[in-house]
């Protein structure tokens, strides 16, 4: 069984989470169409280190994950705006 | 015993002709590069020789042909799409499929058996009723069914799933086929070998040579080599492909499971794709049920297997067909699943000049490949992308008019 | 507070006919399903009993805290935890900024609650209808290791802890809660898998000669 630690619940096998794709910063407002386009449509998606939302279900957490998507190795978890207390 | 067995036995060398020439060390340049030997790869450097006298072509397989997703998939054949641009594709790939052992003079073990995806809510129902209407339109043989169809094909299913999930009707495809995946591969290798193409195992490509936003050579564990053009046909490996030219695409890489039985004496003779359940089934020419399920649901570039997958296909197959409980699965793989968020592929050409891309397969690329392979062959010899394909062009991400397939193809693959 | 329009959640993992129907706290529920002594024994071994009638208020935000102890509330300190006041009632702090709160089956918290102003910034209020359970006996921990997968014994539970997992894929809120020199284990899920969280685990509690109990059996009424 895999297991992953929300921050606030701690560690609990991985069907009580939800992926929720990596984590990404919108572009400004006034970036191109293209642009736009490509922050809706296109995604990272080579392997490597990427930090990801992930979801507790049970509890309805939302928090982030540091993982390698080639291993499948956690880093670490933390709450968004959390990163540094960790 | 056939007396091709027996002068194996007899002979000392190995008397038979190989299936293509073993070459070591590719030449310092061609006309085209054609990276992953893959059934997609193949297809497409077979075609290129055969329909375009492009022969000086070389594929680059950085392990063995078709170990990729062509031997990893569940080898559904089918054209019961949801887009009309979808079904009028797929269609064309079926009719090349029920003359290619003829064509490649390679039994590929194609075999029609009508294919059944079950509706359980009024809701698939609904979408059942849309694709059949589609479906006739551009020509291809679907219609809805009733219980009473469905359970005269399959008297074994348990028309209530365990009470849970009771079926309303199906969509039925009449075309639905399976094939030899292995052969398909192993069939359009030989094809291209015969027709001049040279195909090189263990090498592998690690980076490609762009200069002035044209594509000039690619890099390989092997040695340089230059070329202008090159296509990508890595289904999983796409988006490291993509790193290379410094393409971003919306492909993301998940990985999707099979699973098989011990052998049974022959029973089901259709195919079954339950999208409530989250399973479909076949059984194969070697009596094993061949199953499969939706995609693993997080981003993951390895070819792990889990027992959730089994626990949970396995329980509902249960509901579709009680009397299994004690037969035993006996292998499980998985394979790399090139996602596109519209569900269908991303064919064609590139903002690089040269850069052909043939992915965005996902779970449903197997039955592709005759006429991914035919229609890539002409993109790169015409440097021009045939209508059929249009709708599969990288930029309709940037047109936002995507081609939405996913109610056609998120279980049955 | 309720009226008698409220049928249990449960209700529909019972089939007609079955045991003997009440109302309690304006809610339709079984207030007994076998023989009294048979329950005193399934209680015994592994009872469960539904106690969806128990009123309910949920609050959240930022100043959510802030607001029940305004309302005169004890409230947890610690995220994950829970406490109960002399009366009985009890306050399960989910996560960090979120309470649930559960009368006890004389209790009236949660109907003063409602009737507060919470039009604050940063309060919200969080309509709660949960099914919710009691389960007990000696066989309790063979259905726990079944249903889920994280340790729930007594020694791995701190003993205000609230933990927030899924029993048989459902997700569910549980405390460990010892009273009337008893241990039992409360848990609470979306009252549309209640029946099937029910009959999976009566199932089970069956299987260990336990199985459905009146709530009399637990609270006086
Ligand atoms: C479990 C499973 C079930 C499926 N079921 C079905 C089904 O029922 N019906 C259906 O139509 N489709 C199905 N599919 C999808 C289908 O298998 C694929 O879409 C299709 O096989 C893709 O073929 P391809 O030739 O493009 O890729 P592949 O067969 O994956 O070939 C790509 C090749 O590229 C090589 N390569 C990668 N990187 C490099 C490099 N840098 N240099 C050199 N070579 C490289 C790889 O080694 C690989 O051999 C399924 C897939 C899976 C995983």
């Amino acid at each position: 069984m895999k297991l992953l630690t929300c921050p606030v619940n701690g560690t609990r096998p991985l069907s009580e989470f939800v992926f929720g794709g990596e984590y990404r910063v919108a572009p400004p407002a006034d970036c191109t169409d293209a642009e736009w386009a490509a922050y809706v449509h296109n995604r990272s998606g080579a392997p490597g280190i990427k930090n990801e939302w992930w979801y507790h279900a049970p509890s309805g957490t939302w928090f982030i994950a540091e993982r390698n998507t080639l291993t499948d190795k956690v880093m670490r978890t933390y709450l968004k705006g959390q990163e540094g207390s960790k | 015993m056939p007396l091709r067995l027996l002068k194996y036995a007899l002979s000392k060398d190995y008397p038979g002709t190989r299936f293509f020439k073993a070459h070591e060390t590719p030449k310092k340049s061609y006309d085209v590069v054609i990276i992953g030997g893959g059934g997609h790869g193949l297809a497409a450097a077979y075609y290129l020789a055969k329909e375009h006298g492009i022969t000086n072509v070389a594929v680059l397989e950085k392990g063995y042909i078709g170990g990729g997703n062509t031997g990893r998939n569940t080898t559904i054949v089918r054209s019961n799409y949801l887009t009309p641009e979808g079904v009028k594709f797929y269609d064309a790939s079926v009719k090349i499929y029920e003359g290619l052992s003829e064509e490649l003079d390679l039994n590929l073990f194609y075999s029609t058996r009508g294919h059944f995806t079950l509706a359980h809510t009024e809701s698939a129902m609904r979408t059942m009723r849309w694709r059949a209407e589609v479906n006739k339109h551009v020509g291809v043989e679907s219609y809805v069914v009733g219980p009473d169809e469905i359970s005269k094909a399959c008297p074994q299913l348990d028309m209530s799933c365990s009470g849970q999930a009771p079926i309303l009707g199906a969509l039925y495809h009449a075309p639905g086929s399976v094939a030899r995946h292995d052969g398909v591969a192993w069939g359009y290798a030989r094809g291209a070998d015969q027709l001049g193409v040279e195909i090189f195992q263990n090498t592998e490509v690690l980076g490609i040579d762009v200069k002035a936003g044209k594509v000039v050579g690619v890099n390989t564990n092997k040695g340089y080599i230059a070329t202008s053009k090159v296509l990508s046909a890595v289904a999983g490996f796409t988006p490291r492909i993509c790193e290379m030219v410094d393409l971003d695409t919306p492909i993301v890489i998940h990985p999707l499971q099979a699973c098989v039985t011990e052998p049974m004496k022959p029973w089901l003779d259709t195919i079954l794709v339950s999208g409530s359940l989250h399973v479909y089934v076949s059984q194969s020419s070697r009596g094993e049920l061949v199953m499969g399920s939706s995609l693993d649901p997080y981003e993951v570039h390895s070819t792990r297997s889990t027992l959730d997958f089994v626990e949970g296909l396995t329980s509902h197959m249960l509901d579709m067909f009680p009397f299994l409980s004690n037969i035993k699965v006996v292998r499980q793989w998985a394979g790399m699943a090139d996602m596109t968020p519209d569900f269908a592929p991303i064919m064609g050409k590139t903002p690089i000049e040269g850069f052909y891309l043939d992915a965005g397969w996902g779970t449903w690329g197997f039955k592709a490949t005759p006429i991914s392979g035919k229609t890539m062959a002409e993109t790169i010899a015409r440097d021009h992308a045939p209508d059929l394909i249009h709708s599969f062009r990288l930029s309709r991400f940037e047109d936002y008019e995507l081609t939405g397939e996913k109610g056609a193809a998120s279980v049955g693959h | 507070m309720q009226t008698d329009k409220f049928i249990t959640p449960i209700a529909h993992a019972f089939s007609a006919g079955l045991g003997s129907w009440g109302v309690i706290n304006g809610m339709q529920v079984v207030t007994q399903f076998v023989d009294k002594d048979v329950e005193e024994i399934r209680k015994e071994l592994l009872g469960i009993a539904d106690a969806s009638f128990l009123g309910k208020f949920g609050v959240k935000g930022r100043h959510a805290a802030q607001w029940l102890q305004d309302q005169g509330v004890d409230i947890p300190t610690q995220s994950n935890s829970w406490v109960a006041d002399a009366d009985g009632n009890l306050v399960l702090r989910l996560g960090g900024s979120e309470f649930l709160i559960e009368d006890a089956p004389d209790g009236n918290l949660c109907e003063k609650l409602l009737k507060a102003d919470a039009k604050r910034a940063g309060v919200y209020l969080v309509p709660h209808v949960e099914a919710s359970l009691v389960l007990s006996g000696s066989a309790v921990q063979e259905l726990l290791v079944e249903v889920c997968s994280i340790d729930l014994t007594r020694a791995a539970l701190g003993t205000q802890e609230v933990i927030m997992t899924q029993f048989a894929g459902v997700s569910v809120v549980l405390i460990h809660q010892d009273l009337e020199g008893e241990a039992r284990y409360r848990v609470w899920c979306d009252s549309s898998y209640g029946p099937y969280l029910w009959e999976f685990m009566a199932g089970i509690a069956s299987e260990h000669s336990g199985g459905p109990i009146g709530v009399g059996n637990y609270f006086s009424l």
